[in-house]
């Protein structure tokens, strides 16, 4: 294996998430295809870890920190969206527009 | 040779499971029942679990699973469920129209440029690429993490260790 | 003593820190207090120098290095103290007036709100002309002059809340500043001839018209010459004479704007409306006497130029008899004193115009005692009826005793009356006029004399004799007020004596350094003149205001226009509304028009476009994280495409 394909595993799987990003109205989808765009990186990393000159697992470990990292994003993410749910009661990313004129 | 590729058990696995892993997204993308997205989203994360097992990442691998697969995936289910309403977001789960077909389009430019970019570049082969890693990474990881990124494990786990608490403040009742 | 000099204005001035420092809280007793002691300690010192001046003569300016900008003497600019006999005669003149009013400001201003406000100007103010008296040099003097403008403006504005009062501060300042622009040319075309702004430079051994040559060579040796050489040549083929005439007349101008010189003689009598202590202290210490005081500074200038000296005799003969002709018939007893001042300011102008240096300086001297006295008198009088109309008092010589005697004296000495003060130092300035030769002028001199003791008795007669008018019970103010009106009615009596024909001692004084310029003879035919003229006037005032009632309404009736020109004060004012204010005014309405629509139009629309467009971008800020993402992966889909179309990168 090369590791072309790889990586083209990762263009198209971040595509299908950056597309669900922008795209869905509700809120839980919208995060869950974030975190198809850091699984998507995460593919990259270990792939370049995997067929660096030199391989190394420094990527693996990059990859671990990103796991990590996602996982407090939809800890808190999660939560911020609970508690909109109950103010708003709505989990519609439309009617997150506090932030506007 | 499967698409340029010499077929081997490596090559048939890393197409079943991008089969898998694109499949899974798309339906993820287009279904709209809870437990058939859950289904999906446990497709995606599985898939690339397998991913990383074929790139011999067999420890980040196995967290993949736990993680995401496990707890990830459940917690967003759980989410679904507990927010579910019969409100305008079931019967319009995305936009629709116009807007869909310009993100589609400039996705796809985005996409397709990364693609060009990844098939014209003349990345380095590695002499040792096919077998890199002779024993479990388990070791080399655990190595990493304690001697060359000791300081940045410690900021993930305070950075945990906020976010949850973060986390349960947010997500509490207001007390009156 | 004169080792101390500087100390003399620096503690007024110390005074008015502490006062500013301490603000309202400070009581009206310790203000007031702290105030006088600090003028007394001035004055004593002030004796003190005048002592040493006697004695020994006086001392080289005491000066330190200021600005540096250039090479030699005349690139530095120094500050100093000076004291000569000149300097040390106004030293006393100006503290021991200030000195009384302060005295007697302590119960004239006495429950106003702005007590200790009032005294920091007073401070502020005698600080300045103590500076201006004892500035080396011309750059220094004219700091103080401004100095001494600005804390007019303050004063005469300090009841800034009465619309006249305000406007008469601004008038005030407004009509000295002309003057002040005038002086300030001269003092410029004076450092670039001579190149130094010291008086003793200027006028010291090369004080002979030759001196003041515009020659190229010497005064462009000094650095910074370059730049005002430039302006410097339109003087540059001028005659010697001509440059000297046109620098005296310069400073001359500002000497009318300060002294209140006809045609600038329109800010005086509005001053009035500032606290009658103010009044005192302008008129007879501080600032009119400024003018007068340049003058006599500058006297070898005017010496070296006689169309300048014709000018100044000219102009303050004029001034002389036309305010007293105004002052004939004004219904305010301040504006009276006022007219008076300009008047008598005139006097000294005349003086110092036919060359009698010592003459003009004696009047300066007298005059302050008796002006003083007078406008205190007036200010112990509206303190007790309230009120400034002649026509609102009489009869108040039971009232106010002291008041009545003292303003008698002062009103004798006003009028020339021998052996009053004022009749000494008149009489010595008609004498001057006569002899010198300039018999229009004296003639001027003798009417107005006559003028003088006609109005200043028509006061008196108002005021003090007849009938009390009113419904008030009129008393003395206070020891606070009497000291000073006593020790300045003294003054006022026997203050002539320090420059009698028989004995002149002030003479002697301030011409210790050999003659300047002309000592009339005595001339007792032309005292007996000037006596009978005073007593002419009173006799005029007693006639009009004492004998018969209405006499005095028949006699202005029958007297017609001249009435009515001279209640008007002659239009001068209105005259000057009309050919100067008003096109002004015109002319800035055009530009606050154009400022207002045109230039502030320009500027608004600018504001407008940016708010509007502001305003109709906003909306694009929907607060939709995912339009913002969509929009930011389009730019990006964008951006990949160009770099695709131009090729080279992928």
């Amino acid at each position: 294996m090369a590791l072309q394909p790889f990586l083209a595993l990762g263009a198209i799987l971040f595509g299908i998430g950056l597309y669900g990003a922008l795209t869905k109205r509700n809120l839980i989808i919208v995060l869950i295809s974030v975190e198809m765009m850091l699984n998507a990186a995460n593919i990259n990393l270990v792939a370049f870890s995997h067929f660096a000159v030199t391989p190394n697992v420094d990527g693996q470990v990059y990859a671990l920190f990103n796991i990590a990292i996602a996982a407090a994003e939809v800890a808190v993410g999660l939560a911020i969206l609970l508690s909109f749910f109950r103010i708003r009661n709505s989990s519609d990313v439309r009617d997150v527009n506090l932030m506007k004129w | 040779m499967l698409f340029g590729f010499p077929i081997t058990g490596e090559t048939v696995a890393y197409f079943v499971l991008a089969l898998i892993i694109i499949t899974s997204g798309v339906f993820l993308m287009t279904l709209r029942n809870v437990m058939h997205m859950a289904l999906a989203l446990g497709g995606v994360f599985l898939g690339v679990a397998g991913i990383f097992i074929i790139l011999g990442a067999d420890f980040v691998g196995i967290v993949q699973v736990m993680i995401y697969a496990g707890a990830i995936t459940i917690l967003m289910v759980f989410s679904l469920m507990l927010t579910h309403s019969r409100r305008k977001t079931d019967e319009e789960p995305e936009a629709g129209g116009l807007r869909g077909t310009v993100t589609f389009i400039g996705v796809a430019v985005v996409v397709g440029a990364i693609l060009l970019v990844v098939r014209k570049t003349s990345w380095p082969v590695s002499p040792t690429a096919l077998q890199p890693f002779h024993q479990s990474t388990v070791l080399l990881i655990a190595d990493a993490l304690f001697h060359t990124y000791t300081i940045q494990f410690e900021l993930v786990s305070a950075l945990l260790t906020t976010a949850l608490v973060g986390a349960v403040i947010i997500a509490r009742k207001e007390e009156q | 003593m004169i080792g101390l000099t500087w100390l003399v204005p620096v503690l007024p001035l110390a005074a008015y820190i502490i006062l500013l420092a301490s603000g309202r809280r400070m009581g009206e007793a310790v203000a007031a207090g702290i105030s006088v002691t600090a003028v007394f300690v001035s004055f004593l010192l002030s004796i003190g120098i005048v002592g040493d001046v006697a004695a020994h003569g006086p001392a080289a300016p005491t000066v330190y290095p200021w600005l540096q900008f250039g090479s030699g003497s005349a690139g530095t600019i120094t500050v100093g103290y000076q004291v000569t006999s000149l300097n040390a005669l106004m030293l006393l003149v100006v503290s021991l007036v200030s000195m009384l009013v302060f005295l007697f400001s302590r119960s004239y201003m006495r429950g106003d709100d702005r007590f200790s406000r009032f005294y920091q100007y007073l401070n502020l103010f005698v600080f300045s002309m103590l500076g201006l008296v004892v500035s080396p040099n011309l750059l220094q003097f004219y700091i103080f002059w401004e100095l001494v403008g600005v804390c007019s403006y303050l004063l005469v504005g300090f009841w800034y809340f009465k619309p006249e009062a305000a406007a008469a501060a601004k008038k005030a300042f407004i009509v000295t500043r002309i003057g002040d622009v005038g002086l300030f040319i001269g003092i410029i075309l004076l450092y670039l001839s001579r190149g130094t702004f010291d008086f003793n430079t200027l006028f010291g051994a090369a004080s002979a018209p030759s001196g003041m040559m515009i020659h190229a060579a010497a005064p462009l040796a000094y650095a910074g010459a370059k730049f005002f050489s430039l302006w410097y040549i339109p003087f540059a083929g001028w005659h010697a004479g001509a440059f000297v005439t046109l620098v005296a007349l310069l400073v001359f101008i500002g000497a009318i704007g300060k002294s209140a010189q006809f045609p600038l003689h329109v800010w005086l009598p509005d001053a009035m409306e500032g606290p009658t202590p103010v009044s005192a202290l302008i008129h007879a210490a501080t600032m009119v006497a400024a003018g007068v005081y340049l003058v006599a500074r500058m006297f070898p200038l005017f010496e070296a130029s006689a169309t300048a000296s014709e000018t100044v005799a000219v102009i303050g003969g004029f001034t002389a008899i036309l305010a007293a002709s105004i002052g004939l018939t004004q219904r305010d007893i301040k504006r009276v004193i006022a007219y008076s001042t300009v008047s008598q300011l005139g006097y000294m102008m005349l003086a110092m115009g036919v060359g009698a240096y010592v003459s003009g300086m004696f009047h300066l001297v007298t005059h302050a005692f008796f002006k003083a006295l007078l406008f205190l008198a007036a200010g112990s009088v509206i303190h007790a009826l309230d009120t400034q109309d002649l026509f609102e008092m009489g009869g108040l010589r039971k009232y106010l005793p002291v008041t009545h005697a003292t303003f008698l004296a002062g009103a004798l000495a006003l009028s020339g009356i021998p052996p009053f003060a004022g009749f000494w130092s008149k009489d010595d300035i008609l004498t001057a006029a006569f002899t010198s030769g300039h018999y229009v002028l004296y003639a001027m001199g003798l009417i107005a004399a006559f003028f003088t003791a006609a109005y200043i008795f028509r006061v008196y007669f108002l005021t003090f004799s007849g009938v009390y008018k009113g419904d008030r019970h009129p008393h003395e103010g206070g020891p606070a007020m009497t000291i000073p009106l006593i020790a300045l009615g003294v003054l006022a009596t026997i203050g002539g004596f320090i420059n009698t024909p028989f004995a002149p001692i002030l003479g002697n004084f301030l011409q210790d350094q050999g003659p300047i310029g002309f000592n009339p003879p005595a001339n007792w035919a032309l005292m007996a003149v000037s006596a009978l003229v005073g007593l002419g006037g009173i006799w005029l005032a007693y006639t009009l205001y004492r004998t018969e009632e209405g006499r005095a309404e028949r006699f202005a009736q029958r007297a017609g226009g001249l009435y009515t020109l001279s209640f008007n004060k002659f239009y001068v004012d209105e005259l000057y509304s009309l050919i100067i204010v008003l096109p002004v005014m015109k002319i800035a309405g055009i530009f606050q028009f154009l400022d207002r629509w045109i230039i502030d139009g320009i500027v608004r629309l600018a504001g407008e476009i940016g708010y509007t467009g502001g305003v109709g971008v906003k909306y694009s800020s929907t607060g939709q994280v995912q339009t913002y993402g969509l929009v930011t992966v389009f730019g990006l889909a964008v951006m990949v495409l160009i770099v695709i179309g131009i090729g080279g990168v992928i």
